[in-house]
């Protein structure tokens, strides 16, 4: 009895102990990369660490006028990771890529903000809130008949200053177009 | 005219047995130097020829031009492929915040209409 007891508590300590290290996990997007293969164009985009640093520290080296604004905006970022596919048909990629993901967001510490389904759209925005409530990262996963993005921001952003930085710095304004037959959005750089 | 000269150059270029002290005199002679060569060494220089001097001294300078040289090389290409890293992130980054304002304006569009739709 004392030792199912002992062994009881053993397993609790180690699952509370687990839960934190679990929702403290990343999205996993190695269900997403192998979905490249088979996309028209596929954008991958991982910078954490040391790379992000190089990218803000390389921002103005060009003169840009809105540098500053854009470094304040993301000085703050511990990591910035995009899957952006097209497909040329439907049926290219399934929910079941998604679903991991979708069901990473659904831990209590995310918040959806957005979740709007159109038919066969669906778009979802999350909000991760720090425990001193500021913003903490963002999450976007939106899905079309033939076109797959996801957007993980981890760390502060001041999404008003993003906003505003429309068509500066080189961000290429992606323009959106809306399709009549299909209802789909196709987004061309 | 031209005779006379192929005279005089025949008569320059005869083969002439030396004198017969000329054996005696030149190893006079290299004895006289003998001295000078010790010299040299009680003054402190190596005794290697010279010419083994002047490449020890060019092996030096090279040296030293290397030491001096390779390291600046190496900071340099190794500051011009961080610089190269650093564009491509800032690239990078720009994608992936152009992707993020466009998904967000996107959803913020959807909900617009949905909001419109309900009303």
């Amino acid at each position: 009895m004392k030792k199912m007891l002992r062994a009881l508590i053993s397993a609790t300590v180690v699952l509370f102990g687990l839960v934190p290290a679990l929702a403290a996990q990343d999205f996993d997007f190695k269900t997403l990369d192998k979905l490249a293969a088979s996309a028209k164009s596929a954008t991958n985009v991982t910078l954490n660490g040391f790379l992000l640093q190089l990218a803000v520290g390389a921002l103005g080296s060009d003169n840009d006028k809105d540098a500053a604004s854009l470094k304040s905006a993301v000085s703050r970022l511990k990591g910035i990771y995009v899957r952006a596919y097209e497909f040329d048909k439907t049926g290219q990629y399934s929910e079941s890529d998604v679903a991991p993901l979708r069901a990473m967001l659904k831990q209590p510490r995310w918040q959806a903000v957005v979740d709007v389904r159109e038919e066969k759209e669906w778009t979802q925005v999350y909000l991760l809130q720090t425990t001193d409530n500021k913003l903490g990262g963002l999450a976007v996963v939106s899905t079309e008949p033939t076109a797959l993005t996801v957007v993980y921001v981890d760390g502060e952003m001041n999404l008003d200053e993003l906003m505003k930085l429309t068509g500066s710095l080189g961000i290429p304004h992606l323009k959106v177009t809306k399709t009549d037959n299909s209802k789909s959005k196709k987004s061309g750089k | 005219m031209n005779e006379n000269l192929e005279d005089v150059l025949r008569e320059s270029l005869r083969r002439e047995a030396p004198p017969a002290d000329f054996a005696a005199k030149v190893l006079a002679k290299a004895g006289a130097e003998a001295p000078r060569a010790t010299l040299s060494v009680v003054a402190g220089n190596s005794a290697k020829k010279p010419w083994q001097r002047r490449s020890f001294t060019l092996a030096l300078a090279a040296t030293l031009a290397a030491v001096a040289i390779v390291p600046a090389v190496v900071l340099d290409y190794q500051h011009k492929q961080e610089e190269a890293r650093g564009l491509k992130a800032k690239q990078d980054l720009l994608t992936a915040l152009a992707i993020t304002r466009d998904q967000l304006q996107q959803a913020r569009e959807k909900v617009r209409r949905t909001t419109r739709i309900i009303q």
